[in-house]
């Protein structure tokens, strides 16, 4: 194609001249990607590279357009103002959102995916600790988060995961406004919910969300922490026959993960639970709380463990001398395919005569009771790759011979010795074997 | 072996295993049964062919990725930004090569050469001001300066980390 441009200056003089145009640089060659491959490129960006989103967005309109939604579709805060621009941008933006578009739900609200406040910091800081004032407004920015939250979700009609912070509760009004928002059966993931049991309330809203949730696959609730022989605990009982209120059966098929934390012993949640059939669930963590008489905690695991694979009990409080009860003994025998069970203090007198595929236990110390038990279990437990010291941490290299050798490292060095013989590893809290710290 | 042409009425020939890394021949030769027919590739130009085909070599054999890849998977592929040490040494190549075989790998359906080429130009783009992405790609800035502020207030809250 000729592309030369004649320049014609003063037609209509004498002598008409025409000059060439001349391009002062060459044109560049320009090589341009389509929408759809800067699209992959910037979803392979971190999720929390939000920096790098930011920039790229500033850079052109194109870019906006690509790079706005995956700003929005995962979104974390640690700070209390974060949360409340954010709130009041997709606030700003609903507002504008007249009934003539064609999608109903307004952007951004619809593109965020996942909104994680569980490191949200309530406390502010301050330069000197001595003069902190004790009556700070820790409780009114709890307040405050609660507000937004509850008026921020009907805004976001595909969340999918949500992760609370649970150091301060979880409202009924929030809980009421996740549940009867548009699209709450797309909940996927739900963590952090600190959970205070609402005992001779007519509804429970959490039941009300979790009935709501078929699709959900994973679960993470704390109860309250009670120590069950310094309170009257009448009331966490649960006699085994009848329930206290008329509680509808819930339908998770698809829940895999799931964690229930300190006393929700006789709360509406896991006395539902414990009817509900989970054919899904394979991880389980859970505070044992056997010193109360007809546990929950042990009936749960006993009628769920048939599909776990993994199974974590974990006491949140370590307060003396509250437990006294162990588990069950009988948790390898009801949970047929475990393979990883960590256990806690008191150590259960676990008994197997036959054989089982269990290739992970987790203890919380090294100490003579979980040898013997270690020992006992050995000679059924063919599989067994690692025992997992949960609360101990290897010494870093560094150290002198002598700490290496002493007290609880001195241990795990010596049962290392011993297991290495039948081919399983001590691994630390970190799942780190001696060798790679 | 597989004949295939380029854009510059190059011919190469490679093994059928190694040119069936690419999706689209690998259904063309499907579709066209055994055949000694040479594979127009019009999109590609030789230099990027050349190229494209070494990366083929190098991964022959790997699996490749199913159609129907489970999500969560396909969730970790995307989401790092790692490179082998081959395939980094091998995408060292000048901007307009990049996009090239970019574009070549979208074209010829090969999902792992797309992938590191695209997270070649995330890595490039990990950490720049606006204005030294602008300047990297040759992108012309279409903001006013109103909407660049008003964009920035917009999004405040995304500076929280």
């Amino acid at each position: 194609m000729n592309t030369t441009v004649l320049l014609h200056a003063r037609p209509y003089a004498r002598f008409p001249s025409a000059l060439i145009l001349v391009p002062l640089l060459a044109p560049p060659k320009q090589l341009t990607l389509p929408t759809e491959i800067w699209t992959q490129i910037f979803e392979m960006m971190e999720l929390g590279d939000r920096s790098s989103h930011l920039s790229a967005m500033l850079v052109c309109k194109n870019f906006k357009d690509i790079v706005q939604p995956l700003l929005y579709s995962h979104v974390s805060f640690s700070r209390y103002s974060s949360l409340e621009s954010f709130c009041k941008r997709i606030h700003d933006a609903d507002s504008r959102w007249d009934s003539l578009r064609r999608i109903p739900f307004s952007a951004p609200g619809r593109w965020v995916q996942s909104l994680d406040v569980s490191r949200l910091e309530l406390r502010k800081p301050t330069k000197h600790r001595l003069y902190e004032d004790p009556f700070d407004n820790t409780e009114i920015l709890a307040l405050r988060v609660d507000s937004l939250l509850t008026n921020l979700f009907p805004l976001l009609p595909f969340l999918s995961v949500f992760s609370m912070n649970p150091t301060f509760s979880f409202s009924r009004r929030a809980c009421i406004s996740l549940t009867e928002r548009h699209g709450v059966g797309k909940l996927r993931s739900l963590r952090g919910i600190y959970y205070v049991p609402s005992h001779g309330m007519p509804r429970d809203p959490l039941l009300d969300l979790l009935q709501n949730c078929p699709n959900l696959e994973e679960l993470e609730v704390i109860g309250p922490d009670i120590d069950p022989l310094e309170h009257d605990t009448t009331y966490l009982w649960y006699d085994g026959q009848v329930l206290p209120l008329d509680l509808p059966a819930m339908c998770l098929p698809k829940l895999q993960v799931l964690t229930l934390l300190a006393c929700l012993q006789a709360s509406p949640l896991m006395l539902s639970l414990l009817s509900t059939s989970l054919p899904s669930l394979t991880k389980l963590t859970i505070t044992p709380f056997h010193d109360i008489p007809s546990s929950t905690s042990s009936l749960f695991i006993a009628s769920h463990g048939e599909t776990l694979r993994s199974l974590l009990l974990l006491s949140r409080r370590k307060s003396w001398p509250s437990h006294l009860y162990t588990s069950p003994t009988n948790i390898l025998q009801t949970s047929p395919n475990l393979r990883h069970l960590s256990l806690e203090v008191p150590l259960p007198a676990i008994e197997l005569t036959e054989e089982h595929s269990l290739e992970i236990l987790s203890i919380p110390k090294p100490s003579l009771d979980s040898w013997a038990l270690i020992s006992r279990l050995l000679p059924h437990l063919p599989s067994l790759k690692a025992v997992r010291i949960r609360d101990v941490k290897w010494l870093r290299k560094g150290m002198g011979p002598r700490a290496m050798e002493t007290g609880v490292q001195g241990e795990m060095r010596e049962w290392r010795r011993r297991l290495a013989r039948r081919g399983v590893r001590i691994l630390d809290s970190e799942w780190k074997d001696a060798d790679s710290v | 072996m597989v004949t295939l042409v380029t854009s510059d009425n190059e011919k190469f020939t490679a093994d059928k295993e190694v040119a069936e890394r690419s999706v689209l021949i690998k259904n063309m030769l499907e579709d066209v049964g055994e055949s000694d027919q040479p594979i127009p590739l019009p999109n590609v130009s030789s230099s990027v062919l050349k190229k494209v085909l070494e990366y083929c070599e190098h991964h022959r054999g790997e699996p490749l990725p199913a159609a129907d890849a489970d999500t969560t998977q396909d969730d970790t592929r995307k989401r790092t930004t790692d490179i082998s040490e081959w395939d980094q040494k091998f995408i060292t190549v000048d901007q307009e090569m990049l996009f090239e075989i970019i574009l070549a790998a979208n074209y010829l359906d090969i999902k792992s050469l797309l992938d590191v080429g695209c997270k070649t130009v995330a890595n490039m783009i990990k950490g720049k001001t606006p204005e030294e992405i602008r300047k990297l790609f040759n992108i012309v800035n279409d903001f006013t300066p109103e909407e660049e502020a008003q964009i920035k207030k917009e999004n405040e809250w995304a500076e929280d980390r």
